[in-house]
């Protein structure tokens, strides 16, 4: 029963983290319907920074928060303005090879400078866990859950509460006539790439402090990534957060009574499944 | 190009001419909407008045021609910017933003729309919403509302962009004789506001009530303009148009 209560909450910190990870993909296809196979490349670009920042001057993974949102809302808008913005009328297979394109100079360039050996960051608390009740919690995982849900309440407020989500929600719904209530609609494709792209860059600031650094770690989660938003309903942030950490305890579950090797299965086996039963809506 | 003066046109297609692959939709078409005015656009199916509406608010660019608002050229310019200098449309199918309340989709028009200096883009749609006759569905999510709701919603939405031109493309179609009196009234109170309205319908009871001028297409081509009297005896329409639809 403890182990089964262990095993829970653990799968609820991972998947809160997750949801995290993956929103940023589900918000630029919502906002742009376009396939942002960077994301990869930017949660990787994520934990290099974190890593690189922790390496050269020590500083806390939580605080190089605070240059990895505005890094990545920065190079993601670039991407938009400079490259995704051209294919605008061409069909969706060209921007998605594009931005594969994009990854792959993202991570080879990354091969290039530190090399293809697994790094890894570790702070003062790194190790530490928490006894609640008969429970064991790890501190960096209660941490990197709360930064995550943190990140989705002030996200779900940017939508709700300001002008800019409002313009976010108007384009995403309908372009045209966003573009004809006098949205504009260009730089509301930029911030949208930007807010996404920053999403998935602190993602990957918050895990630095669990996962080793290496430059395939985009590979492994882009498909977790992709698993949580089509489970979750693409541009919906609740039904996001519930994939997310369905994904987590399905996960830490098969790891648990199953064997640890099967752990990455579950996202493949998930994503087919819900892929398949999505067409069977469809149909 | 000199700026407006009363009584000068507002909205001038000049030998607009839009062609789809093969088949030309637009041909030469010269149109004005003077200021004050309400301008009819009738004709039968395919003669080209919804193409005209996406010309001249920016969402096709014309294959030839000029297109001016109060003056200055904006057939090259993006949709956002043409909402912003003040020209907007409604849709035949209303397009409203289905997972929004009432209130936040009338809001987008008001915060993105013309800026109009000491005016908040709150109190703006809250007008706006009155006008409609909205307030009851203030808070409703828009997928609940009913086809008329959603069709002054529509205008609404346009309206609160602050339009010194209004596109509306056959709001009552599709509505009972009372809702369509009351959306004529709608119109008629938006015009009374100082707004130019080019109006496509088919609904003639409306239109032909409305409008002060009528500028009818066939082909993507005027066939005739005059106020609503002159053209209903105008044979060129008769046989194109009203021939066809009239009843015994």
């Amino acid at each position: 029963m403890v182990d089964l209560l262990s095993v829970l909450a653990s799968g609820i910190l991972v998947g809160t983290v997750y949801a995290y990870m993956a929103y940023g993909l589900g918000l630029i296809y919502g906002v742009l319907r376009v396939v942002n196979l960077a994301h990869g490349a930017f949660l990787t670009l994520g934990v290099y920074v974190t890593w690189w920042l922790n390496a050269t001057f020590g500083m806390d993974p939580l605080v190089s928060i605070l240059i990895t949102v505005p890094l990545g809302f920065a190079l993601g808008a670039t991407v938009e303005r400079t490259l995704v913005f051209r294919l605008r009328d061409s069909p969706p297979v060209t921007t998605l090879l594009l931005l594969f394109g994009v990854w792959l100079i993202v991570r080879n360039a990354l091969y290039l400078i530190f090399g293809g050996a697994d790094r890894s960051l570790l702070t003062s608390y790194s190790l530490e866990s928490l006894a609640v009740g008969p429970l064991t919690l790890s501190i960096p995982r209660l941490i990197v859950s709360a930064f995550s849900l943190l990140g989705f309440v002030v996200l779900a407020l940017m939508l709700k509460r300001t002008w800019s989500g409002l313009a976010l929600r108007a384009v995403a719904q309908d372009r045209e006539a966003a573009a004809l209530s006098g949205v504009p609609v260009n730089r509301v494709w930029a911030v949208a790439f930007g807010i996404g792209s920053a999403l998935a860059m602190s993602a990957g600031s918050l895990m630095s402090l669990f996962y080793s650094v290496t430059p395939e770690f985009g590979a492994r989660f882009l498909l977790k990534s992709f698993c949580v938003v089509v489970l979750g309903g693409l541009t919906n942030i609740g039904g996001i957060l519930v994939a997310g950490i369905g994904l987590g305890i399905a996960e830490d579950l098969t790891a648990f009574y199953i064997h640890t090797g099967y752990r990455d299965v579950v996202s493949f086996l998930v994503l087919t499944a819900a892929l398949v039963m999505r067409r069977a809506d469809s149909d | 190009m000199s700026g407006p003066a009363p009584g000068s046109a507002l909205v001038e297609a000049r030998g607009v001419v839009k062609r789809f692959g093969g088949l030309t939709a637009v041909h030469r078409l010269d149109l004005t909407l003077w200021e004050g005015e309400i301008l009819g656009l009738i004709g039968p199916n395919g003669a080209g008045k919804t193409t005209l509406f996406n010309l001249l608010s920016g969402q096709f660019a014309p294959d030839s021609g000029k297109i001016l608002l109060e003056g200055r050229e904006i057939h090259h310019l993006p949709s956002h910017r043409i909402c912003r200098l003040g020209l907007a449309r409604t849709f035949q199918v209303p397009r409203p933003f289905l997972a929004m309340t009432a209130f936040e989709s009338v809001l987008v028009g008001a915060q993105f729309g013309r800026r109009v200096p000491g005016t908040s883009a709150s109190d703006t749609a809250e007008r706006c919403v009155a006008l409609t006759r909205l307030e009851p569905r203030r808070n409703a999510p828009v997928h609940s509302l009913n086809l008329a709701e959603r069709k002054r919603l529509d205008l609404a939405r346009a309206l609160a962009t602050r339009p010194r031109v209004l596109l509306v493309d056959e709001v009552a179609a599709g509505l009972n004789p009372t809702e369509v009196r009351e959306t004529v009234g709608i119109l008629r109170e938006v015009h009374a506001s100082g707004v130019g309205i080019i109006y496509v319908e088919h609904v003639m009871e409306a239109v032909m009530d409305i409008s002060h001028r009528v500028h009818v297409l066939d082909h993507g081509a005027t066939i005739a303009i005059g106020t609503p009297g002159e053209v209903t005896r105008d044979p060129a329409v008769i046989e194109a148009y009203l021939g066809r639809s009239a009843g015994p």
